[in-house]
């Protein structure tokens, strides 16, 4: 273990130490070789001669010891680095319109993809349309079909109580950020059905009371106050008492929006008490 | 030298040089002709593939190398085993004999 760390090291860091230690070794090998050729009688010229040929191509084993060595690489990537650098360098305006062009690129790209980023895929700052409370549960299983298809799904639909929150939600995004939300909610969804846990927006919405729901476009407060009195009276053809009654009121309190209204039972509307 | 070398199975050479450290240790000459006495001369190793070999070996921390001063005061790169080295040659033995008894016995066969 420590030996292979030892040898990694000197891979990583020893480069020109190892180098220096191969050739040594090699030319040490080649100098007993010859040694051992004189011994036997050969001048120096032909036992050195004959020492290489016996050796083999000193390049080339080199070459296939520096592979056996490992950690080539390190040594290629920096001379590819170095000679890729020099090479730019020698033409300066050739190297110039190449980062230029790329630096023009790179920016043209951004800005296209802010724009439609913030045109297609971001709500649209003004409303121009609203989705209305009732579409939404239609619209909800369009969207809903269709990504099963795509998606090779199978939601069955959105569980009550999420699809009150999503009719709630005011959707300023209109339908782009409903079929958004949908998207994302049919790729996070596990059951058949989709939940709150789906919708991470919608949820994290303030919500208004569950069962009345602001419409997204608002309401006139008085106006809907006067029609929810004159309903109340309707229905329980004027008795003031039960009328105040359907709204939580008693009897002044409706006395006093009758009068505020102004409301009349209408001639239509009288009955035997 | 007579270089008629019968082509060496490969991953052979890696064994007979592990053998020979775990003798002895020394440096890539001597290795080369004590590979050749030993086999008397019917296995000659060039350095083509002694010295890939040797540091194929060291990158796989189955040897290791230091410089030491051999008789003659001269500096030669002197390998010895290391303990996976040694666990190596073990299993490699292993298997070559278990390998070299299957073709024997294939040859007796008549």
């Amino acid at each position: 273990m420590i030996a292979r760390i030892q040898a990694w090291w000197r891979m990583a860091f020893g480069r020109a130490g190892a180098e220096r230690e191969m050739r040594e070794e090699m030319a040490e090998h080649l100098a007993r070789a010859t040694e051992r050729l004189m011994a036997r009688g050969l001048s120096r010229e032909d036992a050195k001669r004959a020492a290489r040929r016996e050796f083999g191509n000193v390049g080339v084993i080199q070459e296939e010891s520096r592979d056996a060595r490992g950690g080539q690489w390190i040594e290629t990537t920096i001379r590819d680095f170095r000679f890729a650098a020099r090479g730019l360098r020698r033409t300066p305006v050739f190297t110039a319109v190449v980062i230029l062009s790329l630096a023009l690129g790179i920016g043209a790209n951004t800005a296209v993809f802010g724009i439609i980023y913030s045109l297609m895929l971001e709500r649209l700052p003004i409303d121009v349309t609203f989705l209305r409370t009732d579409d939404i549960p239609v619209l909800v299983h369009y969207f809903i079909d269709m990504y099963n298809t795509e998606f090779r799904k199978r939601i069955k639909g959105v569980a009550p109580d999420t699809m009150k929150r999503l009719q709630g939600y005011g959707w300023p995004g209109n339908i782009r950020e409903l079929r958004n939300a949908i998207e994302r909610a049919m790729l996070l969804a596990e059951g058949d059905q989709l939940t709150d846990a789906d919708f991470p927006l919608a949820g994290a919405r303030v919500r208004l009371s569950d069962d009345m729901q602001l419409p997204p476009h608002g309401v006139e407060l008085d106006h809907l106050e006067r029609s929810l009195v004159v309903q109340a009276l309707e229905r329980s053809g004027w008795n003031q008492t039960r009328a105040a009654t359907l709204l939580g009121l008693n009897r002044d309190q409706i006395r006093y929006r009758i009068e505020k209204f102004k409301l009349e039972r209408a001639a239509a509307h009288e009955e035997v008490r | 030298v007579t270089p008629k070398t019968p082509s060496m199975l490969s991953g052979t050479l890696d064994m007979l040089v592990l053998q020979l450290l775990a003798a002895e240790p020394t440096n890539g000459y001597d290795l080369s002709l004590r590979l050749q006495t030993i086999s008397r001369d019917v296995l000659t190793v060039n350095a083509g593939s002694l010295y890939p070999a040797l540091y194929r070996l060291e990158r796989r921390g189955l040897i290791k190398a230091r410089w030491a001063e051999t008789e003659n005061s001269r500096r030669a790169k002197v390998y010895s085993l290391t303990a996976s080295g040694r666990q190596h040659l073990a299993d490699q033995r292993e298997t070559w004999s278990k390998f070299a008894g299957a073709i024997a016995a294939v040859l007796r066969t008549t």
